[in-house]
């Protein structure tokens, strides 16, 4: 029981840590701004066109699918692991499961969502 | 490690409601993939027989027998979780006959979605409202979640629904994250996670402040705790409240503002008043200060608005202020009082926001106050609608809010908590207030002279919308037609409001039965 | 083979990650990164389940995180899906910008 009292201690101090880092870098931080800081870069010419272009949403779409698949993976193999022991009420939940997924599955098809143009 | 795995055919059966509105958001997402866009509009129809469905099933679950509990103690289907579930479904239902006509007013071009993720997210509500384990209330927590923040984010090209969406995403989450250290707080102190265990290991151990695993059950409860009241909107965690409650659609907002309040309250019953029952009174302060400043801040914030929708999102928080006068006294009583309160503000609530939407336009235009200047000589039935359902909301005498009020406060007297009553009562003088200023305003001041048109064009979010000036003209001079779907829906929830103000014995009995109360 | 560490280390570590988070989501404005700071919070709680979880020798926890892996997941699909239609209307991405609705 005792040795929780401390981690209660401990949570307080981490919190006090966070906090007096971010005032003491507040307070001590030199702040003299002048254009040329402001600038992204202190010297050389300044770029053109913006160094970082944008991710066509495409890519979004398709990591947020991945997201979702990369999961639904993740959930079926403890479930595969104990199959044996899970028996046909296991096998009846799992064909569920996929079954939900695949009615997502036809419904981003369906939509378009997989089509890259 | 003993391994049992033993789910029957009537663990399945015990949670129907469930299975009913999932299988109808999954038919309606089918459904929607292969029919022709224009037909979309019909989709609320298999939403509609889904909450018929799940109504079914919670008739079936009260008549049945047998140990509620299903799954291994995951869920129950209690008398508790089946009135919680009827509320949520009057509101899921009622919420899905005031879309049609006004979705596709709002531009949207998406309604299999909209639909969908209604039906998901009514799922969520029962799921967490049936929940006896700390992971499905989260569980069910983020099923309601997750299609909300969609929902709310879903009038399209609107800047406002998607600033709506993204607070409530963040700051919904911000709380989830709270609210899931709870979690792990109390089950480290406990080493349960059902709530029967968690309840059991209370009973049995010495628990302080000071002493044993006190300090980190204490922390759990009150990170749990502000998880939960963020849910319910309570003060000081309501800020989010007034901004998504005025950006989201409105059929989301009615939705939202009472079943996520509705499963909420029911884990806060679960956890707080029965599990946690043996420390009460290391929670209790916390959830009397949470009731009293949510009552009046609630009704003192809700005085100063200009907008009808913000008006009644804050007076949704100040009635969250009341309904946690039935969590903060910890009796049977106060549940069962709590409990006919949300079936009452569920019906009122719902109507009064049906009525906003039956008159919103495009954009969220016609919700100021000023807008309904002089509606009861425009449109006389829907003025009167409104005026009964803020009657109700006021608590004046004949309608379901007053029964609910008188309820709650005499349950809090007999509690011995007098004080929570007091102020309750002053509170809703503030609230008499804010109620008759939009009954002032549609019954005995004249209507505007400038036209609505210009006001909106006025308006610098309508070049968002991409709405040309001719098309809200048109709108604002021919006023919407009430849809036949959306008048029923008005219909049954003033009949519901009229009805548990005349005739309250029967769900009094009921949520009497549910609280554990003969 | 060396001393297995204290489950007081996990939970030392747990809790300064969810502060950290906590303040991430406080003191910054891009939408993106409250967003991470959200997600360093839940993973710090799924951390404490584990400590526990292996502390008290019961399962309860480990399937605690599994069910908070996969909710996140979801939300992190859904919040990416917001941001991106909100970049879609407009140029710049902001919470302080997020201000058509006061009072």
């Amino acid at each position: 029981m005792a040795p929780f009292v401390p981690i209660l201690i401990m949570m307080g101090l981490a919190f006090a840590f966070v906090v007096l880092v971010t005032i003491v870098t507040f307070i001590l931080g030199p702040k003299k701004p002048t254009p040329q800081k402001n600038a992204p870069y202190e010297c050389g010419i300044s770029e053109i066109t913006p160094p970082q272009r944008r991710f066509p949403i495409k890519y979004l779409v398709t990591g947020m699918l991945f997201i979702i698949f990369d999961i639904e993976a993740a959930s079926l193999v403890p479930m595969a692991v104990l199959m044996k022991r899970l028996g046909v009420t296991g096998l009846i939940e799992l064909v569920t499961f996929i079954a939900i997924l695949l009615v997502a599955f036809l419904y981003v098809w369906r939509k378009g969502a997989f089509t890259w143009e | 490690m003993a391994f049992t795995y033993a789910i029957s055919g009537g663990d399945w059966a015990r949670i129907a409601p469930e299975l009913a509105l999932l299988v109808a958001a999954l038919l309606v997402m089918l459904v929607d993939a292969l029919i022709p866009a224009r037909l979309r509009g019909a989709l609320v129809i298999i939403g509609v027989m889904g909450v018929l469905a799940a109504l079914a099933g919670v008739i079936m679950l009260y008549a049945s027998s047998g140990s509620p509990s299903a799954f291994g103690g995951m869920v129950t289907s209690d008398p508790l979780a089946l009135f919680a579930t009827l509320v949520i479904l009057a509101a899921t239902g009622l919420s899905l006959l005031l879309s049609p006509g006004y979705i596709e007013r709002q531009g949207t071009r998406q309604q299999g979605e909209f639909y969908a993720l209604v039906m998901l997210a009514a799922t969520g509500m029962v799921l967490m409202a049936a929940s006896t384990n700390l992971m499905m209330i989260f569980l069910g927590l983020e099923l309601l979640s997750l299609p909300l923040y969609v929902l709310c984010a879903f009038a399209p090209g609107q800047q406002r629904a998607q600033e709506s969406g993204m607070k409530y995403f963040l700051l919904s989450s911000f709380a989830s994250g709270f609210l899931l250290y709870g979690m792990a707080l109390i089950y480290g102190a406990t080493g349960a996670t059902n709530l029967g265990g968690i309840n059991h290991f209370v009973a049995t151990h010495a628990m302080s402040a000071t002493a044993g695993f006190g300090p980190i059950l204490l922390g759990g409860m009150a990170l749990l705790a502000v998880g939960l009241a963020f849910k319910v909107s309570a003060i000081p965690f309501h800020a989010w409240t007034p901004d998504v409650y005025q950006g989201a659609l409105t059929p989301v907002t009615a939705l939202m503002s009472v079943g996520t309040k509705m499963a909420a309250f029911v884990a806060l019953i679960r956890v707080f008043d029965v599990a946690l029952a043996p420390v009460r009174a290391d929670w209790q302060g916390i959830m009397w200060a949470l009731a009293i400043l949510t009552m009046v801040g609630g009704n003192i914030l809700a005085a100063t608005q200009t907008n009808v929708k913000r008006l009644l999102a804050y007076s949704s928080i100040a009635h969250a202020g009341y309904l946690l006068i039935g969590i903060a006294l910890g009796t049977q009583a106060g549940i069962a009082a709590l409990l006919y309160y949300m079936a009452a503000y569920a019906v009122m609530n719902v109507g009064a926001f049906g009525v906003v939407l039956a008159l919103e336009r495009v954009a969220g235009l016609g919700t100021n106050l000023d807008d309904y200047r002089g509606l009861a000589s425009r449109r006389p039935a829907l003025a009167a609608a409104l005026a009964v359902f803020l009657f109700a909301l006021a608590g004046i005498p004949g309608t379901a809010g007053f029964v609910a009020k008188y309820a709650i406060f005499a349950a809090a007297v007999t509690g011995g908590h007098a004080e929570l009553t007091i102020i309750g009562v002053v509170a809703s003088m503030i609230g008499f207030y804010y109620y008759l200023r939009v009954i002032w305003a549609m019954y005995f001041v004249p209507a505007p002279d400038m036209p609505a048109a210009e006001a909106a064009n006025a308006n610098p979010h309508l070049s968002l919308a991409g709405l040309n000036s001719a098309v809200v003209t048109k709108l604002a001079a021919s006023g919407t037609p009430l849809a036949f779907s959306a008048g029923l829906a008005l219909a049954l929830a003033l009949i519901g409001t009229l009805g548990l103000g005349i005739f309250p014995a029967p769900l009094i009995s009921l949520a009497r039965q549910a609280a554990g109360l003969p | 083979m060396p001393m297995p560490m204290p489950p007081n280390a996990f939970l030392l570590v747990s809790a300064i990650l969810f502060t950290i988070g906590v303040v991430g989501v406080l003191s910054r404005r891009n939408p993106l990164v409250i967003f991470m700071s959200i997600e360093l919070m839940l993973n710090a709680v799924n951390l404490s389940f584990m400590t526990f979880s292996s502390a008290l020798h019961s399962v309860d926890g480990w399937i605690f995180v599994f069910l908070v892996l996969t909710v996140a997941a979801a939300e992190v699909v859904i919040g990416l899906a917001i941001i991106v239609s909100i970049f879609r209307s407009r140029q710049e991405i902001d919470v302080d910008d997020l201000n058509s609705m006061k009072g």
